[in-house]
């Protein structure tokens, strides 16, 4: 995408500040389900957020139209915003600190999955259909690759130059099998929680095929399994199930926008307010949570945040004390507080928000033996597939595709439809084990709603198995 | 933008050769958008932004992009010719589609709501000068609305409209708030003042200590927000007849009559009623009215013509997604001054939050009270309650312990606006049921 910074350098000169977001983003989806290819399906789209700031005021606009006359056109438009509401402005009086960072951001060295033959895609997936298929109680399957070829650039008035080149991979398996009243549904992790970063190796290191077949024969299990009993249990919660526990009740209340109120109308407020930071005990001195744009192929790794910050690991969490939260330059001068570089949009055509990006549990010294041989009565779930959490994110409530009963240190049998429900402040205080660096699985979802106007944007999560105690578990209706 | 969306077609079938057809489907608008926190501006801007959807058909195969348009048609154009050679080479490693079906029919049709908005500046300086004082937190979203569809053989509709979206509440403390919506194709400042007023005095409820209300079975009134949260989660695959075939539907007890509903239950597909285009994405027309329930059985599914050509069905007009968009459900006979003495002791609750299935097979969904529920005692509004899990079947809701519906309905706007703004609505009351299973 050709982008005339000059035009910005003259027409701008009128705004006390102005940015430009450049995005240029290429799809392709390609599935096979119940054995039959999909039509393929691509898409091609790009344009530029400008964002002015005068007198106190922040505008925004958008347009995919990026000729002189479209750029300038979108500049009064966001002009015409910052100025005329200026006096309204929430962010009137704050010294917003924009940087003026110069770098590209282009780790990926691997086979570009687009660049991949067609056929040899399209191959892979019939046979990771064909794999999930071939038992009469199969009823549906579906194995998909979405992959995303993204090119960021930020400039700005300050001079900051900053072009990011981004490969996201969305794999997908999904097998629903039915016996008389019962349907069950299994998919590769819940949630495309294999998505990731990268080229073809990394797909082909993820082995769908062999995995197809776990996934229909877990399905299989599944549908033929009892369901779970209700009770007071440990829980020793899998990466995949521990990406969402991770995503709902930290990631969300701990993003300082809905600390500071943005969100309250929408995605909700927070049950943690500016004061905890530095001394709340989020939970016990086993939980670690990092902030970490940069583990390789993890979902949300980047080298900037979208209003140029530079980004790099933090702690949010400490041996369970509460440190900094998840918040961008603008949400940091508004609280005092020092926050990460995760001011964030899904799109050109949306403004930047705090948003998650890559939070993650750090390993632990427990091996996955010593885990299971601690529990005397309890659970090992794995897979999200429901979630729900109060709008201060403090009550949830979550749905596992598997669980298997642990009884006297032994996995024992499947059950089905497994929920646990619990209050965020007191669970992690419950965490008992955290699973050693071998237990430890780097995931994400491109599936994280906030904002109004409102953002789908990608993140990341990566954590080792953990084991939490006296948790209330129950299953589906009898 | 209906000429330059002709443009575009004339560019298409322009570039198209001899054996090949297309489908388009062109989705645009223009928004004005306005964050509010604490009676202020937190972001504000402007987006433009148009995309057309084209499937390019030869010899049985098919396949789809969709494309970021520029408005500047030497460059949609050029775009347009490199997606089709794109295509082109797709198509010869493409599979036959065995079930893509093409409305040959041409069925035209046009539909113009014009805009009778006034300007942005002074509808958001009404806004803002009288929620002064309080601390009022939301958005704001303005301007027109465009989808179109065309095809080879010449047919093309049409549908613009603008509206506006007010989606906000009024903070008192921590979490405890009152909601203020309205959407309209025409800003009434009396309105707005009407619900601020009422908003103001609502309020004062939170002046009470919130009561904790422990796990257990409740009378509760659904307001029809709360309804439109239950239906939405139940629409996630319920009345889809893929969904239904392949045995995932939470409906699937009810499609097998195994399960029944309250024969009080009444819900249509109502497009005529409705806010959005009545052509689905591969130009087939949607019935103005399609029977879901009737007095609590299962009528009709929603089926897509893809859906219809795999299962050998008749299809409906739905779209792929087959999720109704124009939810229309039958008024009771409960008036509106009598909702507090029918619920007599229980539970009012005025919004939910964050549902999902805790069991989808069963229909049982959880979720969450958000924004003013209050408790009722001896049919008077008593006092609020801090935020609670409900948890339970549909079959139960809506089933025998569906006690009471509403005269009055509301029409709620959708008010999703991922990746474009949403075209559908509900029309809904309120009920009132017994024995709601709340757990946290």
């Amino acid at each position: 995408m050709i982008f005339k910074l000059n035009i910005m350098e003259s027409y701008g000169k009128k705004a006390d500040f102005w940015s430009v977001n450049i995005l240029d983003e290429q799809h392709e989806e390609l599935e096979y389900r119940q054995g039959v290819e999909e039509p393929i399906h691509t898409s091609k789209d790009g344009g530029a957020l400008i964002t002015v700031l005068k007198d106190g005021g922040i505008g925004y606009a958008s347009t995919q139209d990026l000729s002189e006359q479209g750029i300038k056109r979108a500049f009064d438009q966001a002009y015409m915003w910052a100025s005329m509401f200026a006096r309204h402005s929430l962010l009137r009086g704050l010294a917003l600190p924009f940087s003026a960072h110069k770098g590209i951001y282009n780790p990926n060295q691997d086979m570009v999955v687009s660049q991949v033959n067609l056929k040899d895609k399209l191959d892979l997936l019939k046979e990771a259909c064909h794999a999930l298929s071939g038992h009469e109680l199969i009823v549906d399957t579906s194995a998909s690759l979405w992959s995303i070829e993204t090119v960021s650039h930020y400039f700005n008035s300050l001079g900051a130059q900053v072009e990011q080149r981004f490969f996201h991979n969305i794999p997908n398996l999904c097998a629903t099998a039915n016996k008389e009243n019962v349907t069950q549904q299994r998919t590769f992790g819940g949630m495309r929680a294999y998505c990731y970063q990268g080229g073809f190796e990394k797909l082909v290191s993820l082995d769908l095929i062999g995995q197809a077949r776990i996934v229909a024969d877990e399905a299989l299990q599944l549908v033929h399994a009892p369901n779970c009993p209700s009770d007071v249990m440990d829980v020793l919660i899998d990466p995949d199930q521990m990406m969402l526990q991770i995503h709902e009740s930290i990631g969300h209340p701990v993003e300082l926008d809905r600390i500071l109120g943005d969100e309250r109308n929408y995605a909700g407020t927070s049950f943690i307010s500016l004061d905890m930071f530095g001394n709340y005990q989020y939970g016990s001195p086993l939980l670690n949570v990092t902030f970490d744009p940069s583990i390789p192929h993890q979902f949300a790794s980047y080298g900037y945040d979208d209003e140029g910050m530079i980004a790099q690991k933090e702690y949010i969490i400490k041996e369970g004390i509460l440190l900094r939260p998840l918040g961008g330059q603008v949400s940091m001068e508004r609280s005092g507080i020092h926050g990460v570089a995760n001011a964030r949009v899904s799109s050109w055509n949306r403004p930047p928000i705090d948003r998650m990006a890559n939070l993650n549990i750090e390993p632990g010294s427990s091996s996955f033996l010593d885990m299971i041989s601690s529990i005397q009565k309890g659970i090992y779930l794995k897979s999200n597939s429901s979630w729900s959490i109060d709008d201060s994110r403090n009550k949830f409530q979550f749905g596992c595709e598997w669980g298997q009963l642990i009884d006297n240190g032994r996995l024992t049998s499947v059950v089905r439809n497994p929920n646990y429900r619990g209050v965020s402040s007191k669970f992690w205080r419950n965490l008992k084990m955290v699973g050693d660096e071998r237990t430890f699985k780097v995931m994400g979802t491109p599936y994280c709603g906030k904002g109004e106007p409102n953002q789908c944007i990608k993140v990341g999560h990566a954590s080792p198995i953990c084991l939490f105690s006296a948790i209330d578990v129950f299953g589906g209706e009898q | 933008m209906r000429d330059y969306f002709h443009e575009i077609i004339r560019l298409i079938n322009n570039n198209l050769r001899n054996d090949e057809l297309f489908t388009a489907w062109f989705s645009a608008e223009e928004l004005d958008y306005c964050r509010f926190n604490k009676g202020k501006i937190r972001q504000a801007g402007t987006v433009e932004q148009q995309y057309l959807s084209l499937d390019l058909i030869a010899h049985q195969k098919h396949t789809t992009t969709l494309l970021g348009l520029k408005k500047n048609l030497a460059l949609d154009q050029d775009n347009i010719k490199k997606a089709l050679q794109v295509m082109r080479e797709q198509l010869t490693m493409s599979q036959i589609d065995p079930y893509h079906m093409m409305n040959e029919q041409v069925m035209s049709s046009e539909n113009i709501i014009s805009s009778q908005l006034e300007d942005r500046h002074s509808i958001l300086n009404f806004i803002l000068e009288n929620v002064q004082g309080l601390d009022f937190v939301g958005s704001f979203v303005a301007g027109p609305i465009y989808r179109g569809f065309a095809n080879s053989f010449g047919q093309i509709n049409w549908f613009n409209k603008s509206s506006f979206i007010l989606d906000s509440s009024i903070y008192h403390s921590q979490d405890k708030a009152i909601k203020i919506n309205y959407s309209d194709i025409k800003f009434d400042r009396h309105v707005l003042n009407k619900k601020i007023a009422e908003a103001r005095e609502d309020l004062a409820i939170y002046n009470k200590t919130p009561k904790i209300i422990e796990p257990g079975h409740y009378r509760v009134y659904f307001s029809p927000s709360a309804v439109h949260e239950i239906f939405s989660m139940i629409n996630w695959g319920g009345f889809s007849h893929k969904s239904l075939r392949v045995k995932n539907s939470p409906l699937l007890a009810l499609y097998n009559k195994d399960k029944s509903l309250s024969p009080k239950l009444s819900l249509y597909e109502n497009i005529k009623a409705g806010v959005g285009p009545s052509f689905q994405s591969q130009g087939f027309l949607k019935p103005a009215q399609l029977n879901i329930i009737e007095e609590g059985q299962l009528k009709n599914t929603l089926i897509s013509p893809k859906t219809a050509k795999e299962y050998s069905n008749d299809h409906n007009g739905a779209d792929e997604s087959e999720n109704m968009s124009s939810m229309d459900m039958a008024d009771g006979d409960l008036k509106e001054n009598d909702i507090l003495k029918t619920l007599d002791n229980g539970l009012f609750i005025n919004n939910l939050w964050y549902l999902n299935f805790s069991d989808r097979q069963n229909g049982c969904i959880t979720g969450m009270t958000r924004f003013l529920c209050h408790t009722v005692k001896n049919g008077l509004k008593d006092a609020p309650f801090n935020v609670m899990r409900f948890d339970d079947s549909i079959y139960n809701i809506f089933g025998d312990n569906l006690k009471h519906i509403t005269k009055n309905r509301e029409m709620i706007i959708d008010n999703d606006t991922y990746d474009e703004r949403s075209t559908s609505c509900a029309i809904l009351p309120g009920i009132i049921a017994e024995k709601v299973r709340f757990t946290l």
